[in-house]
């Protein structure tokens, strides 16, 4: 009996360590997986120091399929039932998608050239034990971020984006969750009516004017331009800005604006030629970045040609 | 300076200040270095006189977080909000970034250029946004004025609203941006 107990000790101790013994990068990928893995029930709260908002979260994964649902508590009313890349709405029935928090990471990007990745203390969140998990930019063009992982599953219970100097511009908080909860099939049968047509896929045209400077690690995901407009988007794997390119109507005087985690910048830019544009950068990234981005923003002397032909 | 635009704008600072000297001192400040030297000078003496905490009082940095949207440094407010809409700016319509737009760009280059030197943040404990008479600035413009920047306005929103949209959905899907997506709705909303 005493061995048994023995036995049983040394083995939580084992998986302990190993469990410590885990870099905060693994958390990072044992999360992302977590949150499509796992079946969790609960109630999420999100927003910044202005405004909150809560979420009803149903998550289950069954025979290699995701099943969800989510129910916007705040605000315009907003239910949602997603099975695997299909969405349909419930109540009401026309709407903009919803999107799980907790599926805002992806587990393709190696973040660990742009990120400090590093292990903090322990905590408590929504009845369960976390651990903490933070991401360090390792230059002052991105944001910081702390993640709080569910102990056993790595399931993400709360995450902090923080500005340079440590306040917090948003947060994603479970105030309530079940994990590996047991949910009824009928929760996630499929209704009648019709699924939400998916998004169209990414552009990725030629255009006649980009940004000459991106920050570390950034890379082009989509670009489109129809007559002058343009538009282009571009991730770090966590973070994401877009650029937008127009002829104003007349001159503009440059802005600078904030949502919570959100800002914008415009500018006004020109050419050798010395014709105008109106570049306005939209992304959670610090707004020295963002202008940084906007003034770098010029015409782009081999795709010009080829734009003013398609049109 | 000239004695009679030192009234006005002691009568600006009381409320009570009239249209054309609100559109008068508007052009003026837009030039007067002095001038906007005085008007922070009676801030800050209208604050003490209000026992408010002098920080908390400027008006320019109030417009320009108007301007901004969110205070860049976004501390807690812990002051309450009572004291910062003293009863002297009851004249003073709610909810006025259209109008702050408005009066930045009348006054605005020189903040725009602090707020650069300060690295895009502002530097003090920040106060709520400072209400600004959106009547009488939206008249003070005129309506091709009025109509380009409402239309800048709009533009700016739609393209926040696209870069949400984008950003939501594979490959991108950044950080929870669907919340944002929320904010900006109701925020842009209670704009108009």
């Amino acid at each position: 009996m005493i061995k048994h107990a023995l036995l049983m000790l040394s083995l939580l101790l084992a998986a302990q360590a190993s469990a410590d013994g885990s870099s905060a990068y693994d958390w990072f990928g044992r999360m992302v997986q977590a949150a499509r893995e796992q079946n969790y029930s609960g109630v999420l709260l999100y927003g910044n120091q202005r405004h909150w908002d809560s979420l009803a979260v149903q998550h289950a994964l069954q025979d290699g399929q995701e099943y969800e649902r989510l129910q916007r508590l705040t605000g315009a009313p907003l239910e949602q039932l997603r099975q695997g890349e299909q969405v349909f709405f419930l109540n009401p029935v026309v709407g903009q998608p919803l999107q799980n928090p907790l599926h805002s990471f992806l587990p393709g990007p190696d973040l660990r050239d742009q990120y400090e990745l590093t292990l903090g203390g322990n905590d408590r969140i929504a009845g369960h034990y976390a651990r903490l998990i933070v991401l360090q930019p390792k230059d002052q063009h991105r944001y910081a971020m702390r993640l709080w992982l569910e102990q056993k599953t790595a399931l993400l219970l709360r995450s902090e984006l923080l500005d340079e100097r440590q306040q917090v511009l948003e947060r994603v908080q479970f105030a309530q969750l079940e994990i590996g909860s047991i949910m009824p099939a009928e929760l996630f049968a499929r209704p009648a009516s019709e699924p939400v047509p998916p998004a169209p896929s990414y552009p990725d045209d030629d255009v006649s004017w980009q940004p000459d400077w991106l920050p570390a690690g950034f890379s082009r995901l989509a670009a489109r331009q129809q007559g002058d407009d343009i538009q282009l988007l571009f991730s770090d794997g966590l973070a994401a800005f877009s650029v937008f390119v127009d002829r104003p109507a007349a001159t503009i005087a440059p802005l600078q604006k904030r949502w919570g985690a959100t800002a914008a910048v415009v500018q006004q830019v020109k050419n050798e030629a010395g014709e105008s544009r109106r570049v306005t950068v939209v992304g959670e990234l610090p707004a020295t970045t963002l202008q940084k981005i906007a003034g770098s923003v010029q015409p782009v002397a081999a795709a010009a040609p080829k734009a003013a032909q398609q049109e | 300076m000239n004695e009679r635009i030192n009234e006005s704008l002691s009568a600006l600072m009381d409320g009570e200040a009239d249209e054309l000297e609100v559109r008068r001192l508007l052009n003026q400040l837009e030039q007067d270095d002095e001038l906007r030297t005085t008007w922070h000078r009676y801030q800050l003496l209208g604050a003490v006189m209000r026992g408010e905490p002098v920080a908390t009082v400027d008006l320019s940095q109030g417009i320009r977080q108007a301007l901004d949207g969110e205070p860049m440094d976004d501390l807690p407010h812990s002051v309450p909000a009572a004291v910062m809409v003293s009863p002297r700016w009851r004249w003073l319509a709610s909810g006025a970034v259209a109008a702050s737009v408005m009066l930045a760009v009348l006054v605005g280059v020189q903040w725009q250029q602090t707020e650069s030197a300060a690295g895009g943040v502002p530097l003090a404990q920040q106060a709520e946004p400072v209400p600004v008479a959106e009547q009488q600035l939206a008249q003070s413009l005129s309506p091709e004025q009025q109509a380009e920047l409402e239309a800048a306005q709009r533009k700016l929103q739609e393209y926040v609203m696209q870069h949400t949209e984008q950003a939501t959905v594979a490959p991108a899907r950044a950080i929870a941006p669907f919340a944002r997506v929320v904010n900006f709705g109701q925020e842009a909303g209670a704009q108009q």
